[in-house]
């Protein structure tokens, strides 16, 4: 058997990957003030300064992403369950078209806050680098967790999270 | 970058392996999907094919002359399953079975033989997904009566933080056994093939993907149903593919156009060009033409030449030969339209027709020599799957 | 060399392709609306690309290129 032989140009091939790899930056803002914003809502202006005090669940979702769907029937028990406590949920959704959003909302019931950002501000300021991108903020309107994506499995430590921050003396 | 280059290629082959476990390895062709799915998809697909070659010499079998131009039928049934596990992982798996009858020549377009055969092939898969990447295992095996393959395959991709840039590597490898004849022991081949590539974001409506393989082949790459037949004991082939996909706002429709480049170490060089768009309309229909153009240069070892030249029997003294036109000088153009239909959120049905015409003379380079009479074939799928 | 010729042909147009990239305006995660869709994708339909393939190894010199594996089979 003859031994494998792999042309030698294939090391510009792993240059290419390595270069490619070294692209990746890490940044994140954990423990920092959330920029605040005031965004269109569904009826009435939405400010993250009005919810001071408050424990907020910030999530940034779009029409045409499959997991932000699956969160919405999350959000809702959550804001259900917990806002006797001081409990927020805001939902920025960063649809281009604000029509795919509309017609979502119509199928999806959205039993929280929405907000609509068509210029996609917000989230540059937030650093949000995947769909959807959530952020507890606690009670002080610091940041402290970023979680992207959402599945079945994360339900459960998304809601210890947030039942711990409930409770946090300040 | 000098030093590097100096390595001996054995050394690199250890570079490329470790690169592979570095980056997380491979995807099944999941260079973009980095989340683990939501639902999980049950699909069903028949196909129907029908091959044709006119003018052939039908002296085997004596049969009548409306085989002379319908060649090989292959009926085939395949399912798919996928299912997401715990929220970050998915298993699939699917099964297919041709069964295939006609007549294929023993070379050239002439001297048709009767064949019948029936082939189940199955594969099954895991796949792991991770924040910035995913990893599959999978496995695979196809039984043939004279032909049997066992495969192992290992993908897995890897995305820079922003998800715009997308590195994929596959390793895989084939053991396979080929019935000769009746009273011979199996032959047998072994085939690894290694892949890397990376799926770029060019702008919000264009994606692209380059792909390089390398595939390394020992043991039998004869057809054993061909007469004057002995292909060399390894094939190595190399791939370059280039995918662009570019989404049109103003009909929300698709474009894929994708270059293919092949060479083996039997000689064949082959390009082929892909063009397809996708058109959605109301009520979730959606329909996609499709055009292809494939082009090959012939084997080292292929004998073009018709058995009446006198430099045949010279050319078959050689110890490799072949007159399989497969592996002659030839172009080829497929045309074809494909329509699904979103019958709800969960059914989705599709219908598929596509048409194939194989010439020498419209080889790119033009220099075959008209042994062969042109080969053409339809096929037809009709596919449904649901989402649960 | 044909092939050599490729492989630098390859690593050139990736050179180009990267320098492009680091030009072109970056796509935030919130601009994949169009990318996210299906036929975006350079997956497909996976039944119907295993019969096309099957069919063209069947009666074509080239095959492979978009992926590893998928098994031989007695008809090439």
């Amino acid at each position: 058997m003859r031994p494998i032989r792999l042309n030698i140009t294939l090391n510009k091939v792993f240059f290419i990957f390595i270069i490619l790899c070294s692209c990746i930056v890490h940044a994140d803002n954990i423990n920092q003030e959330a920029p605040d914003f005031e965004l269109p809502g569904k009826l009435e202006t939405v400010r993250l300064s009005d919810n001071k005090g408050k424990v907020v669940y910030l999530d940034f979702w779009a029409s045409w992403c499959g997991p932000c769907k699956q969160s919405f029937p999350w959000m809702n028990a959550m804001q259900e369950k917990y806002k006797n406590k001081g409990f927020e949920i805001i939902a920025v959704n960063l649809d281009a078209n604000n029509e795919d959003a509309q017609k979502f909302l119509i199928s999806t019931l959205a039993k929280f806050t929405v907000a609509f950002d068509i210029k996609g501000q917000t989230p540059l300021q937030y650093g949000v680098k995947g769909m959807p991108t959530s952020y507890l903020i606690d009670r002080d309107g610091k940041i402290v967790m970023q979680h992207m994506g959402f599945n079945a499995s994360d339900r459960e430590k998304l809601e210890q999270k947030i039942q711990n921050l409930l409770v946090e003396k300040k | 970058m000098t030093q590097l280059k100096n390595t001996p290629p054995l050394e690199l082959g250890k570079t490329v392996l470790l690169m592979a476990a570095t980056l997380s390895l491979p995807g099944i062709n999941l260079a973009q999907a980095e989340t683990a799915p939501e639902h999980g998809i049950i699909s069903y697909k028949y196909l129907d094919y029908l091959d044709a070659q006119s003018g052939v010499v039908d002296s085997a079998s004596g049969a009548s002359s409306s085989l002379s131009n319908n060649r090989v039928a292959v009926k085939a049934n395949s399912l798919a399953l996928m299912m997401p596990v715990a929220g970050e992982w998915s298993v699939s798996a699917s099964f297919v079975n041709d069964a295939i009858s006609g007549a294929s020549p023993k070379y050239h377009s002439s001297e048709l033989t009767k064949l019948k055969d029936n082939r189940n092939a199955g594969n099954i898969s895991v796949t792991r997904y991770l924040p910035r990447g995913t990893v599959s295992v999978g496995l695979n095996k196809s039984k043939e009566n004279d032909y049997v393959s066992k495969g192992f395959s290992l993908q897995g991709t890897f995305a820079s933080e922003d998800k715009n840039t997308t590195l994929n590597a596959g390793f895989a490898l084939s053991n396979d056994e080929i019935r000769v004849s009746e009273y011979l022991p199996w032959e047998k081949k072994q085939v690894t093939d290694w892949l890397i590539g990376v799926t770029q974001v060019l702008t919000i409506h264009d994606i692209a993907q380059f792909n390089l393989g390398y595939s390394v082949g020992n043991g039998y790459f004869s057809d054993p149903y061909k007469s004057g037949e002995n292909r060399p004991e390894s094939k190595d082939r190399t791939t370059v593919l280039a995918r662009w996909n570019h989404y049109f706002k103003a009909t929300n429709g698709a474009s894929h156009i994708g270059y293919r480049y092949y060479n083996d170490t039997f000689g064949i060089v082959g390009h082929t060009f892909m063009l397809e768009y996708t058109q959605p309309f109301a009520n979730g229909w959606s329909v996609m033409p499709l055009t292809r153009y494939y082009t090959q240069t012939a084997a080292d070892f292929y004998i073009g030449l018709d058995p009446a030249n006198p430099l045949f029997s010279e050319a078959m003294s050689a110890r490799y030969k072949s007159l399989d036109q497969r592996l002659g000088e030839f172009g080829a153009w497929t045309w074809g339209v494909k329509v699904t239909k979103q019958l709800n959120e969960n059914w989705l049905v599709d219908f598929k027709y596509e048409q194939y015409k194989q010439k020498e003379s419209w080889a790119l380079s033009g220099n075959g020599n008209g042994t062969i009479e042109p080969f053409n074939f339809r096929s037809y799928q009709v596919g449904i799957s649901r989402k649960f | 060399m044909m092939r050599t010729y490729f492989f630098n042909t390859f690593f050139l147009m990736a050179m180009i392709s990267m320098t492009a990239c680091t030009n072109l305006k970056k796509v935030q995660p919130w601009e994949k609306g169009a990318l996210a869709k299906p036929e975006m994708t350079f997956d497909g339909d996976a039944l119907d690309n295993a019969y096309v393939e099957h069919t063209y190894f069947s009666k074509e010199g080239s095959s492979g290129g978009g992926g590893v594996g998928g098994g031989g089979c007695g008809c090439n």
